[in-house]
């Protein structure tokens, strides 16, 4: 018996153990059903990239919320050092709030546009997994492997 | 034997791995031996791999060059706010790692774009907006081509990998079925 690997994913493509010898058992494999695992394990694939891309732009907005707070606290008057890429420009208080504040917000988007994203996908791959599951049954295997 | 299809369909010229309906009949079809035609998919599975690897390196190269690209241009932004407003600002500029300079820069026209090669060239602020706005365009279709490459390459690193555990298959089955005669 071989198993297929698929990015954590196991597919059992078709299943013969020393028990089993009967070849009615065996599920035949169209083209349809290749397609199908196919767009599974690239779905797969894609979840994890957004889940990945989630957790970093998580971790901006963490940042730039904190800098926000921090801004509160500073008197007025005073000019901040904001970084630019390699470099600092000193702001206001006001201004460097806007820059951040603007910040926030193209994060706050990407993050909304990347949930939607988790979410289709997921219902991609829970679609799949049942038609896949209803016909290969337990010959093949779609969860994750740690 | 054929287990690679047309190379039309993506940018690359991948060969498409050919998805086998009936193995019973492809196998009968050339009296080939699962050795044989598993070496073959190997082969060709490791080839797909390689070139993953490959895509892989780019699209990483991609995820890096871009968000200096827009790091770039807010950059430009800055400078055309404070050309508007003709107000000079104070920077800190860095020297060397860890060591900062601090620079008043007046309103200006005109930005040094480096170029590469040792190359810096002049622009001014609209002109290098355009070109930095072009390049990150380009940087962006770039990234969209690499995804859906890796993408029909996963297909094809799919089917081979289903092709390879149905020969094998095919092959233990033969096997088994051959014992009880002999």
């Amino acid at each position: 018996m071989r198993y297929i690997t698929t990015d954590g994913h196991q597919i059992k493509a078709s299943k013969m153990s020393k028990k089993t010898q009967s070849i009615d058992e065996d599920v035949h494999i169209c083209y349809e059903d290749q397609s199908k695992i196919n767009k599974f394990a690239i779905n797969n694939t894609k979840l994890h990239d957004f889940q990945d891309d989630l957790v970093e732009k998580n971790k901006e907005l963490t940042n730039l919320n904190e800098a926000i707070d921090e801004l509160v606290i500073l008197d007025e008057t005073e000019m901040i050092p904001f970084q630019y890429g390699e470099i600092f420009t000193h702001l206001s208080v006001e201004e460097a709030n806007q820059e951040l504040e603007r910040s926030k917000k193209g994060i706050e988007d990407e993050i909304n546009s990347l949930e939607d994203k988790v979410k289709s996908t997921k219902k991609v791959l829970s679609d799949l997994k049942t038609q896949l599951y209803a016909k290969f049954g337990n010959k093949i295997n779609l969860e994750e492997s740690d | 034997m054929s287990l690679e299809g047309d190379k039309t369909g993506n940018s690359l010229g991948i060969p498409k791995a050919i998805f086998l309906e009936d193995v019973e009949k492809f196998m009968k079809d050339g009296s080939k031996t699962a050795e044989e035609v598993l070496r073959k998919l190997e082969e060709l599975f490791q080839k797909y791999r390689v070139m993953e690897v490959s895509l892989l390196q780019k699209k990483e190269k991609l995820k890096i060059q871009i968000p200096d690209i827009k790091q770039s241009l807010d950059m430009i932004q800055l400078l055309k706010r404070n050309k508007a407003n003709e107000k000079t600002i104070e920077t800190d500029f860095i020297l060397s790692h860890n060591l900062y300079a601090r620079a008043e820069v007046p309103p200006t026209e005109k930005v040094g774009l480096w170029l590469g090669a040792n190359v810096m060239l002049e622009y001014s602020l609209e002109q290098a907006d355009e070109l930095l706005s072009k390049n990150l365009k380009q940087a962006n279709q770039s990234m969209e081509q690499t995804d859906n490459d890796l993408d029909f390459l996963k297909d094809q690193i799919t089917t081979t990998e289903v092709n390879m555990a149905r020969v094998y298959n095919w092959d233990v089955k033969r096997r088994q079925s051959l014992k009880p005669s002999v």
